[in-house]
């Protein structure tokens, strides 16, 4: 006898070979889409069907953000999931994680077929990219006029310089036309001379960008003469467009800032110079002053006036010194004087009357000095000390006295 | 001096000028005649920023410019 299984252990055994086989884990498959559900519940239930057959698909609503796009019969998607069992009903189903719809491959293929071309040619060479003016006055947009972008520098702008002149031209950024409508936005703009100009969109699908891939689109940017930036889509989508823009802004908001100049730094920067130049023109003349005051005391002292001073100065030097050789000679000779003096009264027979000594003269005031000119009796006048005496000679004798004479 | 100049041409003639007045070369007569340009180019920098709030414009169809 043979062995006999429930409806459950054949549906339970058949999950578990699904289980257990690691490429329905995590597998792509393409195909159209039908019978789309949107659930109240944030389920979405579809099926995948091509020539062949017809696979039924549930995205949760937990994995929702796999899912960019509203699904609608007849897409052509490639969706990422796993394929299980759902033993209740005994059917196996495919559980979307991520749904892309298909194309995007031919999309991507397009896009670095066209990059590769337009390198080759060299229209992103960075010796083509104009600079972005610092202090951009008009600035033109080629945007959508009912986007988020236009809006996002809008807001910008009224916050970093209202008096930054904006010009939208309001294109169309997707669908059929979108191409041709952003390059007339250009030519359009060109011919007004803003600063600069800002081509973009906010974020969307690749489908949704695909206007900035185009090769028009491309050379429309290369060929404007007037600096233009890219501001496509977020972050992390780069387009033909970035490539050839003379530069690339990550989204618009970021082109805004990067383009409309803060007028608080701008009023700044007028303010630092103008104190720069009063700075500099103060201490040239600072400089210049003291300059003067030095060549002012210079000259001073080489003046006629501070010469004659000088030669004054000189003059009265010389009368001091003068005056004090004529006193030192003076003096010396005063000194020599004395001498002369002294000796003089060692020699004066005054001083030998006042020794003791008397001094002979005849009545008639003649000096007698020889014995021989003396007579006895003769009158004879003894001058001493403190008066005279008149005597009478009464004897006399000759003596000899050795002099040295 | 000429209105048509750019705020970046603007500045960086005032940072010449700034050069030339900062140079220990530079006559009394000319550095005056360099800070009177100066602060002239710095007067024109401002003029040039009409202080009116702008309203953004829109191009129509047929080219013209409208309030957006």
């Amino acid at each position: 006898m043979r062995n006999v299984y429930s409806v459950g252990q054949i549906n339970s055994y058949i999950k578990n070979m699904f289980a257990q086989d690691f490429m329905l884990k995590s597998i792509y498959i393409k195909g159209e889409v039908s019978n789309v559900k949107y659930h109240s519940s944030g389920h979405i239930y579809f099926t995948m069907k091509d020539k062949s057959g017809i696979i039924a698909c549930v995205m949760f609503s937990g994995n929702r953000s796999g899912l960019k796009f509203q699904l609608q019969e007849g897409q052509q998607i490639i969706t990422c999931g796993s394929i299980e069992v759902y033993e209740r009903d005994g059917k196996y189903q495919l559980y979307a994680e991520e749904i892309f719809l298909d194309g995007a491959g031919v999309l991507y293929e397009k896009f670095e077929k066209l990059k590769r071309e337009l390198n080759d040619m060299g229209m992103f060479s960075p010796e083509y990219k104009q600079p972005i003016p610092r202090y951009a006055l008009c600035v033109g947009v080629v945007t959508a006029s009912t986007g988020a972008a236009i809006q996002d520098i809008i807001n910008i702008s009224k916050r970093r310089n209202p008096y930054v002149q904006l010009i939208l031209y309001p294109a169309k950024v997707q669908g059929e036309g979108a191409a041709e409508s952003i390059v007339n936005g250009i030519h359009a703009l060109e011919t007004l001379k803003p600063d600069v100009i800002i081509v973009g969109r906010g974020g969307g699908s690749i489908e949704d960008l695909w206007a900035f891939n185009e090769e028009t689109v491309a050379r429309a940017i290369f060929e404007c003469t007037i600096p233009i930036v890219s501001a496509v889509g977020h972050e992390t989508d780069i387009t033909i467009a970035d490539y050839v823009a003379d530069l690339r802004a990550p989204t618009p908001s970021a082109a805004a800032e990067m383009v409309i100049f803060s007028f608080a730094e701008y009023t700044e920067r007028c303010f630092d110079e103008y104190s720069r130049f009063n700075h500099l023109i103060r201490s040239k003349l600072a400089f210049i002053k003291a300059r003067y005051e030095q060549l002012e005391i210079r000259l001073s002292f080489l003046s006629p006036l501070s010469k004659i001073r000088e030669m004054k100065m000189h003059v009265a030097e010389l009368e001091r010194k003068i005056q004090e050789s004529m006193e030192k000679i003076l003096l010396q000779k005063k000194h020599t004087m004395q001498l002369l003096i002294e000796r003089m009264n060692g020699l004066s027979p005054l001083e030998r009357l006042k020794q003791g000594m008397t001094y002979v003269t005849n009545t008639e005031g003649m000096p007698i000095v020889d014995i021989e000119k003396v007579e006895i009796n003769q009158k004879l006048v003894l001058q001493m000390k403190n008066g005279k005496i008149t005597a009478q000679v009464l004897d006399k004798e000759k003596i000899r006295r050795d002099y040295n004479e | 001096m000429n209105k048509d100049i750019s705020l970046e041409e603007a500045f960086l003639q005032v940072e010449e000028s700034l050069k030339q007045l900062e140079s220990e070369n530079i006559s009394l007569e000319d550095s005056f005649k360099v800070y009177h340009k100066g602060i002239a180019l710095l007067k024109t920098c401002n003029d040039r920023i009409a202080r009116v709030e702008k309203q953004i414009l829109i191009m129509n169809e047929k080219g013209e410019l409208d309030e957006f």
